[in-house]
């Protein structure tokens, strides 16, 4: 196991479905025009249930980081310090995932970043960000 | 004009850094009993019960049951750490319907004897659970770095509170650890989420505490002084941190705005501050959004000693959460310190002649929102 597992239901499963296809996708209101992520049935911003799934360009801006010197589940102990990112996409979204390839020097807010979709055998797929210009590791 | 006032009769915490042979359920059950009896009332005069818990997915079911009760009325609102102010704006409506008149607010926790870390039931997000984010910890470094990067707050800054809380804690005969803290030690006690180091974070404690709230008529010929509910409100905007719209604001600007127009007082009249202080950063961005200080300024707010016994506002004096007690959800021990502040029983931390107090709790990671105006002197 290299990921704490997780059990999606419904339109969460849908997601996971498109990221196993290599899609990184987010909610489109069609009423409203507006993005959210996680992806729902119905839009936060105008209550339509008009709702298109996307597939966005993985690319944004870091919000916010931190890099943890602690696992925070069991199965990430040999990854320790790993960082988690809040990332603003252009589509207009905002969603967290983890950086990888970076040292945690080389973060900070405001750089780009891009979505990469890993899908290890026997388990849901995951999105990691990856710095733009990278800086080793 | 029919008579609206609510007080608080009764208050009580009980092992508060570390219990022995005691559940959580078992540990909130004897100090439920000390503070009914501290208000001079016995336990069949409880007939509504408030509770929220990491423990008990049903706990007032199950608080009631261990202590004999059949309530009326229960309310296991559970919005994190702030649930039990919001519990006493609930009694208060409650009580004013007619739908109890004696409410007992109580919560109990063994997190320390558990495991030494925070204890939750909470589920997490599965956009959100494959990343091995530490809650509540991960997200507030993120908060964190947010206003560093927005209002050049530093690590010394936060570091500043952590010191002045102990120095109110050295006040606290309760409080587990008797030294003083420099902002040096704060620094070098190891990162756990940047940048938030380990004493940036509250202490991971036992602890139980309740509160008895009733009617004005009633609680004018109990045995202790009144404190009174003068004003409540609450607020809230989001469950997982990747949608709160804004890290570094919160909606405590609206729940203390609701609670200060109830009151019919301002920020000018406190006496005493209860602050949520889970964090160095979570307490700061909660007195911006208090209005103690501006926004973006609390890093200097916090230093030079302002916020020190003998400084310029009497904040957390028990020693808070991060030096004094933090059983998972602190809001309870928040209301019992304003409690002893207002009746003037807190000893050396006593701040004299305290008339006004403000508590404030936060929930999850500054999702939840509830403030208390409690005062002495009954309102007219």
């Amino acid at each position: 196991m290299t990921r704490p597992q997780i059990a999606p239901r419904g339109e969460e499963k849908l997601y996971f479905s498109a990221l196993a296809d290599g899609n990184l996708t987010y909610g489109f209101c069609l009423a409203c025009s507006t993005s959210h992520f996680y992806p729902r049935t119905l839009c936060p911003n105008c209550h339509s249930d008009d709702i298109e799934s996307r597939v966005g360009s993985g690319r944004g801006t870091i919000y916010s980081f931190t890099t943890q010197y602690r696992a925070g589940n069991p199965a990430l102990e040999d990854q320790v310090p790993y960082t988690i990112v809040m990332v603003d996409l252009e589509e207009g979204y905002r969603m967290m995932a983890d950086l990888v390839g970076s040292e945690p020097e080389a973060i900070s807010i405001g750089l780009p970043v891009v979505a990469e979709i890993e899908h290890p055998d026997n388990e849901h797929p995951v999105v990691h960000f990856r710095m733009e210009v990278s800086h080793g590791r | 004009m029919a008579d609206k006032s609510v007080a608080i009769v009764g208050a009580a915490q009980i092992d508060t850094f570390k219990t022995t042979d005691r559940s959580p359920v078992g540990l909130a059950a004897l100090a439920a009993k000390r503070a009914v009896e501290e208000a001079g009332l016995q336990m069949s005069d409880i007939d509504a019960v408030f509770s929220s818990s990491s423990y008990y997915a049903m706990p007032t079911l199950t608080m009631a049951e261990y202590l004999g009760l059949s309530p009326n009325v229960v309310d296991s609102t559970s919005t994190g750490g702030c649930s039990f102010v919001q519990h006493l704006g609930h009694a208060v409506a409650m009580i004013n319907q007619g739908l109890c008149e004696v409410a007992l607010i109580v919560y109990g926790s063994t997190q320390r004897t558990d495991a030494g870390k925070l204890v939750s039931m909470a589920e997490q997000s599965v956009y959100e659970q494959q990343y091995g984010l530490i809650h509540p910890v991960g997200a507030f470094g993120m908060i964190a770095h947010r206003h560093m990067k927005e209002f050049g707050t530093t690590s010394e800054q936060l570091a500043q509170y952590a010191v002045s809380a102990r120095e109110w804690a050295l006040l606290n005969p309760e409080a587990p650890y008797p030294t003083p803290l420099t902002v040096d030690e704060v620094l070098s006690s190891g990162i756990v989420a940047s940048p938030l180091h380990k004493l940036d974070c509250c202490l991971v404690t036992d602890g139980a505490g309740a509160i008895v709230v009733t009617s004005g008529a009633r609680a004018r010929s109990l045995k202790q002084k009144p404190v009174w509910v003068l004003g409540t409100g609450e607020a809230q905007n989001h469950r997982n941190i990747s949608q709160m719209p804004d890290f570094t604001s919160t909606r405590a600007s609206v729940s203390a705005k609701r609670a200060f127009e109830q009151a019919g007082v301002g920020i000018a009249d406190i006496d005493t501050a209860h602050v949520y202080d889970a964090f160095t950063i979570s307490l700061l961005i909660l007195m911006e959004d208090l209005g103690f200080c501006a926004k973006g300024e609390g890093g200097s707010f916090v230093e030079n000693g302002r916020l020190a016994p003998g400084g310029e506002l009497s904040l957390n004096p028990n020693g808070g959460g991060l030096s004094f007690s933090h059983p998972g959800m602190l809001s309870m021990f928040l209301m019992i310190e304003a409690v002893a502040q207002l009746r003037g029983t807190a000893g050396a931390r006593q701040h004299d002649g305290a008339k006004l107090s403000l508590v404030h709790g936060m929930g999850m990671t500054l999702a939840s929102h509830a403030t208390a105006i409690l005062g002495n002197e009954e309102p007219s």
